[in-house]
């Protein structure tokens, strides 16, 4: 009797651990009014970008640059090169950020 | 620009593929949360709920104007190349939304540019047109707030915004900040000795912003005709109100 009141309380257990997990899956699930355009993957972000110096860079003088100063060393992105990756996951010192736009 | 740490971890962000009301949503590849920009923060996933921390370092210019300023800048470069062809430009030039979707919120047109931010999780949003050679606007929480847009510059170029608590005015053509009496100088594009706080914020469509953050305050000019308008509270230029959402 204990026996089986021990299984099926375990079952019950597992049962609660299915839910638990089940609802854990429910938090993963995509945002609210969320459209899925392409797959995801499509537009591959930057993860480890590599530089040149601006006297080496070819960009036109009137090209639009996202431009950013940290921890004193500035960098450039291009907005278009932006525009086809979307975002550059970069690091310079301690500071790890995203460009994005 | 974002901070890439969160919760304990450091993660990568790329973009879902997805969108929300036509505006972008990240995942992260570590946990693969969805992030909105629009609404600065994880809105579903493991990391749901952190706030997006946004570093107020970014700024868009011609490539002239930033090499000349910071000559020893890197520049990204990808499979060779530092810079590619415009590939948005019908975007821009279209008064429909992405994907032709609409602002719901009538209050400004769907495709008008504005800058617009979060502060003490309220929404704000003003036109980019109002911006140009610096205005001033007071907040919910008191503090006030300089938006400047450089006359006639490009819909690329970034809004600057400061915040400061002893609020701005506008002496001889020069914004100030009053506690400080610092000026503004737009060729530098930031106040003397750094002495207005530097906020984040988006140049975007009104559309984008409005769809993602529905309670926003629009921050309108006065018009010059309102009466009782004393000019000595606004240093004799255009004033600025809130036009909370009705």
């Amino acid at each position: 009797m204990n026996l089986r009141k021990t299984v099926s309380m375990s079952a019950l257990g597992f049962a609660l651990v299915l839910l638990v997990n089940g609802s854990d899956a429910a938090v993963q699930k995509q945002p609210e009014d969320y459209e899925q355009i392409l797959p995801r993957g499509t537009i591959a972000a930057i993860n480890n970008p590599t530089y040149v110096p601006a006297s080496e860079a070819m960009v036109a003088p009137s090209s639009w640059v996202l431009g950013v100063v940290i921890e004193g060393q500035p960098r450039a992105y291009s907005l278009t090169l932006l525009n086809s990756h979307e975002v550059v996951n970069d690091t310079i010192g301690e500071t790890n950020f995203a460009a994005v736009w | 620009m974002y901070g890439r740490d969160y919760q304990g971890r450091t993660i990568n962000f790329e973009a879902s593929g997805g969108l929300v009301h036509a505006s972008l949503i990240m995942q992260d590849q570590e946990t693969d949360t969805y992030w909105s920009i629009m609404e600065g923060k994880a809105v579903a996933g493991e990391l749901k709920g952190s706030e997006l921390v946004e570093l107020p370092y970014g700024e868009k210019m011609q490539w002239r104007h930033w090499k000349k300023k910071h000559p020893d800048t890197l520049v990204l470069s990808v499979d060779g190349r530092e810079d590619a062809s415009q590939s948005y430009a019908w975007y821009y030039g279209s008064p429909e939304g992405f994907n032709y979707v609409r602002a719901t919120d009538d209050r400004l047109e769907t495709k008008e540019p504005v800058f617009a931010f979060h502060r003490n999780d309220i929404a704000y949003a003003t036109r980019q047109k109002d911006l140009e050679n610096g205005q001033s606007f007071e907040l919910e929480d008191g503090a006030s707030i300089f938006l400047y847009r450089k006359q006639g510059g490009s819909k690329f170029q970034s809004t600057l915004a400061f915040v400061s608590e002893n609020g701005f005015e506008q002496r001889d053509g020069e914004w100030i900040e009053k506690g400080s009496g610092a000026g503004f100088d737009p060729a530098t594009g930031d106040f003397a000795d750094a002495s207005a706080e530097r906020l984040g914020g988006f140049d975007t469509f009104w559309y984008t912003w409005s769809l993602s953050n529905p309670e926003t305050r629009v921050l309108e000019l006065e018009l010059a005709t309102e009466p009782r308008r004393k000019p000595e509270q606004h240093g004799g230029t255009k004033g600025a109100k809130l036009t909370p959402r009705t």
